[in-house]
């Protein structure tokens, strides 16, 4: 299968079984799916899961997967990782955000490295905080970069709700980081 | 322009001013050489956006980790049996045709179990004894 092949011809390649084509697939939109994922679990461990639930999902169901009219795999992708996500967060139990691994840096001081941390625990509580389809679309739209129309879609909003959502998830988030202390970590980082 | 719609604004376009709309832009301009409050907002504002953009959780992310996951994917999906197009297609057809067929003769059995029996030789029809029950005696389904 070329690498030039579309998600399209990707999956129904997948259906056929084709591992490589399964493969291909994942390769392109893992990337996007983990950040959602992680953005919306704050945990790697979940996020990890999640996204291998949903590519298994993809998996199982190529052979009988037919686009809506206009309708994009990855529309179709994102919505299954961000349901997933919400049926993890119904669980009683949460790993805290301490849980996620970080990787080494090693041009990092050790006090750059403890505020790189405070700021990446402060980033992460503040999204954690706000209400499940805030935090979707500040995911999809602020941190992801996706148009307003696509997040619109994988969420099953009008644009105008969207927006709405954006503005009060972008108030949240200020008014909380403003609350933490965010000018004296300010000078920190 | 008031603070509470040049709080939205910060809200919907972001701290920096040269992405508003340039109507709303000038606006906040006068607004802001005028008021310490207002200046006090964007500048929270920014140093928010500041903090935001520079610790996405996903930036802990990195290539060995997300090879590693689709290696254990690709895996999984190998030892995850597997259905067939036909088994799909079989399956599909039993949602959408025979679920529906089916529950529809299970709603109709239940009505019959529930409507009283005319007697005998009786003239009413089971439509007459339906339109004539009370609408809270009719089973919701």
């Amino acid at each position: 299968m070329s690498p030039t092949a579309t998600d399209q011809e990707l999956l129904v390649a997948a259906g056929r079984g084709d591992h490589r084509a399964f493969r291909e697939l994942m390769t392109r939109h893992v990337s996007f799916a983990m950040a959602l994922a992680l953005r919306m679990t704050g945990n790697l461990p979940d996020a990890e899961e999640i996204v291998q639930e949903a590519f298994l999902r993809v998996w199982n169901g190529a052979g009988r997967w037919q686009p809506e009219r206009g309708a994009r795999f990855t529309t179709w992708l994102y919505r299954v990782v961000l349901n997933l996500c919400l049926d993890r967060r119904r669980r009683p139990v949460m790993l805290p955000v301490d849980g996620i691994e970080e990787p080494a840096d090693p041009s990092a001081t050790g006090f750059d490295s403890h505020a790189a941390s405070e700021s990446r625990r402060l980033v992460a509580e503040a999204l954690q905080s706000l209400p499940d389809r805030q935090r979707m679309a500040l995911s999809l739209c602020y941190f992801g970069g996706l148009g307003y129309a696509e997040a619109a879609e994988i969420m099953d909003v009008t644009p105008s709700a969207l927006d709405s959502l954006l503005v009060r998830g972008r108030r949240r988030l200020r008014e909380y980081l403003t609350r933490r202390g965010l000018e004296a970590l300010g000078d920190l980082v | 322009m008031r603070r509470d719609e040049f709080i939205l604004l910060v809200d919907r376009h972001g701290p920096d001013l040269a992405t508003w709309p340039e109507g709303a832009r000038a606006d906040a301009e006068s607004l802001l050489g005028t008021s310490d409050s207002a200046r006090r907002l964007l500048a929270e504002a920014q140093a928010a956006d500041r903090l935001l953009r520079g610790n996405d959780p996903a930036g802990i992310l990195t290539d060995d980790r997300t090879a590693r996951l689709v290696a254990r994917t690709i895996e999984a999906a190998g030892d995850r049996p597997r259905q067939s197009g036909i088994r799909q297609a079989a399956e599909a057809w039993l949602l959408r045709i025979v679920l529906p067929i089916g529950l529809s003769a299970a709603a109709g059995f239940a009505v019959g179990l529930l409507v009283p029996v005319e007697p005998a030789g009786s003239a009413a029809s089971v439509a007459t004894v339906l339109w004539s029950l009370e609408p809270a005696a009719i089973p919701v389904f």
